[in-house]
């Protein structure tokens, strides 16, 4: 795939020209609006990349493939894809829920990309396993389908976000409006399916690059016996427990979560 | 007229007799403050709440996750979400649907969310309903595109059905044509021969039994072709004929034909000029490849005339093909004729001898070439007529 193609496909942002690279991937639900009161913290020192998801924000909806974003790998090949197109080296990988494992299995799978990964609120695993505890049942699934069928009646023409002056966070460009809930709904539905079955627990132990994870308190998405759990199986990995509540720490918390991502930074 | 007393309500119970839910709570959901519907629609007192739950600790497990992958996103993002429906449990356990407007604002020096929640109990029934039409208006339209596509296919079936047997029909009646017409009469001369042979064999002299004699076994050879192109056809219409393709030197393939043939153009007076390019080898099936160049050169010598020429030449096309020409010094092929010479429809041409056929040989050798992976085709002018054959080769 051509330069300009997979810009238009993932809807590719890039700014700076350093050497290293902190690229950003979103979690399930938004876009990668979502970092933008963290990713100008790091542009002094890195190139900035951002991207949608394939069927989320601006990306090109004609492109999902049912069969390819069937499992994480589908996602975390188009990471690799995105790496090899641009010529992206010395990465620094930032993965929000969902996108910590698709980083996680992009770079077992070509970890030479890569200098390390942070995840902010990682789970291998959503759903309780026998011996394991994910948080969520199979019928709190069902639950979540019932909850995203509700809010799709007439969702993209009411939706439309009212753009508030906030004297605390930078104003919003007005081309931003909608982008962040504008999903396609049979998109959205089954990226959620995916999300919410994968199972990443036994690809844990195979990364082999130094990683950071985030962990939010009381977090529903991704419990904190989770974050532990993703800890004690990757090899070179740091825990850092937030106090930021919630499974979105760099909106709740921005600045919190910089200051976790640089003093890690720091110390590799 | 007197003006009326002023009729709205103190602030604290115009406060809490809102028609609707109302929370403050701070960014991460704990509750501040409520009003007294909202703890009507909950069934709790306020001392158990304030400052002891959070907003999200309501909501259904399925409402709990879009909170948090949809509605905090979208609410620290933009400040307001609208609209949503989300689902409330009860202290009793049962469920209510609501819709839930939330603002973030800016008390004192901290921001905090106020939220609405209009119950949507009635209006819920009513969507259910229709959500449930409409996948079933969904499932109806996909079954009809299914059916749809189906028929589309079946029309093709019968259509290209329709074609072949079309196909089957001419070939049956080209088929009974040759049969009724083309094989009796070389049976009838054959017959009026022999007829005379026995009538008047004691009055005819020994060079005249040997002249009809000769004339016989012409008539018989020709008969004997006739029969194999058509069985060769039958067999080709009856089941699925294939090619089995082996490397074969084309010297040791054209060389016996040629000497089949040497007789009848040597009859003729015929030159024939002969050249291959060294060790010329072609990957075809050797027996259908020598019916095509037997087919090409009784035609060729069929249609020059009495000291003419015909020239066979065959060269490399390319590293994977080789072209075999068939030349000869004929009048030419009439325009009507040629613009089917290849088809079911083309007609037994006499030579110009009178040389009969049966109008199937080119037929069939077209059918031979392409099931060779090769291709056929001639050009023709009142100097001659050439065939090209263009076959896969064997470097």
């Amino acid at each position: 795939m051509d330069n300009t193609k997979m810009v238009r496909r993932n809807n590719i942002s890039i700014s700076g020209d350093h050497n290293k690279v902190m690229l950003f991937a979103h979690g399930y639900g938004c876009d990668q609006n979502m970092w933008r009161f963290i990713a100008p913290a790091f542009a002094d020192k890195f190139k900035i990349v951002l991207f949608d998801h394939v069927g989320s924000g601006k990306s090109d909806k004609v492109a999902y493939d049912y069969t390819k974003y069937s499992n994480l790998q589908g996602y975390a090949d188009d990471v690799l894809g995105i790496c090899e197109t641009l010529h992206l080296t010395n990465v620094t990988f930032v993965g929000h829920s969902v996108s910590a494992m698709i980083g996680l299995l992009a770079a077992v799978k070509q970890p030479d990309f890569f200098e390390q990964i942070i995840m902010v609120g990682p789970s291998p695993c959503y759903l309780n396993k026998e011996d394991y505890f994910g948080g969520f049942s199979k019928n709190d699934l069902d639950e979540l389908l019932h909850t995203l069928n509700s809010n799709y009646l007439g969702w993209s023409s009411t939706m439309a976000p009212v753009i508030m002056g906030n004297p605390d966070k930078p104003a919003l460009a007005k081309e931003l409006e909608n982008s962040f809930c504008n999903n396609d709904p049979a998109i959205a539905k089954h990226f959620a399916m995916v999300t919410f079955n994968s199972d990443n627990r036994k690809d844990l132990a195979k990364l082999s690059i130094n990683s950071l994870i985030l962990q939010c308190t009381s977090d529903i998405i991704a419990p904190q016996l989770v974050g532990e759990y993703v800890a004690g199986q990757i090899k070179k990995s740091t825990y850092h427990l937030l106090k930021s509540t919630g499974h979105c720490p760099h909106l709740s918390a921005p600045d919190e979560t910089i200051e976790a991502i640089k003093n890690y930074l720091e110390r590799n | 007229m007197a003006l009326l007393p002023p009729i709205l309500p103190e602030k604290e119970e115009w406060y809490n007799d809102l028609p609707c839910g109302y929370l403050t709570t701070s960014v991460d959901g704990i509750i501040l403050e409520v009003n007294e519907t909202f703890l009507k629609i909950i069934g709790c007192t306020r001392d158990e709440i304030i400052s002891k739950c959070s907003f999200q600790e309501f909501l259904s497990i399925g409402s709990k996750m879009y909170y948090e992958t949809h509605y905090r996103p979208l609410l620290q993002m933009q400040g307001i979400v609208t609209e949503v429906n989300l689902v409330f449990i009860r202290r009793d356990e049962s469920q209510t649907h609501a819709l839930v407007n939330t603002k973030q604002i800016k008390n004192k020096q901290s921001l905090v969310n106020q939220i609405m929640i209009f119950e949507i109990t009635q209006r819920k029934v009513y969507e259910q309903e229709l959500f449930l039409m409409k996948e079933k208006a969904e499932a109806l339209a996909e079954e009809l595109r299914i059916s749809n596509e189906n028929l589309v296919k079946q029309s093709h079936l019968v259509r290209s059905q329709n074609e072949r047997l079309e196909v089957l029909n001419e070939t049956k009646d080209k088929f009974f044509g040759i049969v009724c017409h083309d094989l009796r009469s070389p049976l009838n001369s054959l017959k009026s021969l022999t007829y005379l042979l026995l009538r008047q064999y004691d009055s005819l002299t020994q060079a005249q039994i040997s002249k009809m004699m000769s004339e016989l076994n012409h008539s018989l050879e020709g008969t004997i072709k006739l029969a194999d192109n058509l069985i060769t056809w039958a067999s080709l219409q009856m089941r699925e004929a294939k090619a089995c393709p082996e490397t074969v030197s084309m010297d040791e393939l054209l060389t016996p034909i040629l000497g089949i043939y040497k007789a009848v153009y040597e009859a003729k007076e015929i030159r024939v000029n002969y050249q291959l390019a060294d060790g010329l080898k072609v990957y075809s099936d050797p027996n259908q490849l020598a019916f095509i160049v037997r087919n090409l050169l009784s035609n060729a010598i069929k249609f020059t005339p009495v000291g003419g020429s015909i020239s066979i030449v065959g060269t490399y096309e390319t590293d994977h093909h080789l072209r075999l020409l068939i030349k000869d010094s004929g009048a030419g092929i009439p325009k009507h004729i040629a613009d089917k010479l290849f088809s079911m429809m083309a007609k037994s041409t006499r030579g110009t001898e009178g040389e009969e056929g049966n109008g199937i040989g080119l037929m069939l050798c077209k059918q031979f070439v392409e099931m060779n992976k090769g291709d056929i085709s001639f050009s023709t002018d009142k100097e001659g007529t050439v065939f090209s054959l263009l076959l896969p080769a064997n470097v």
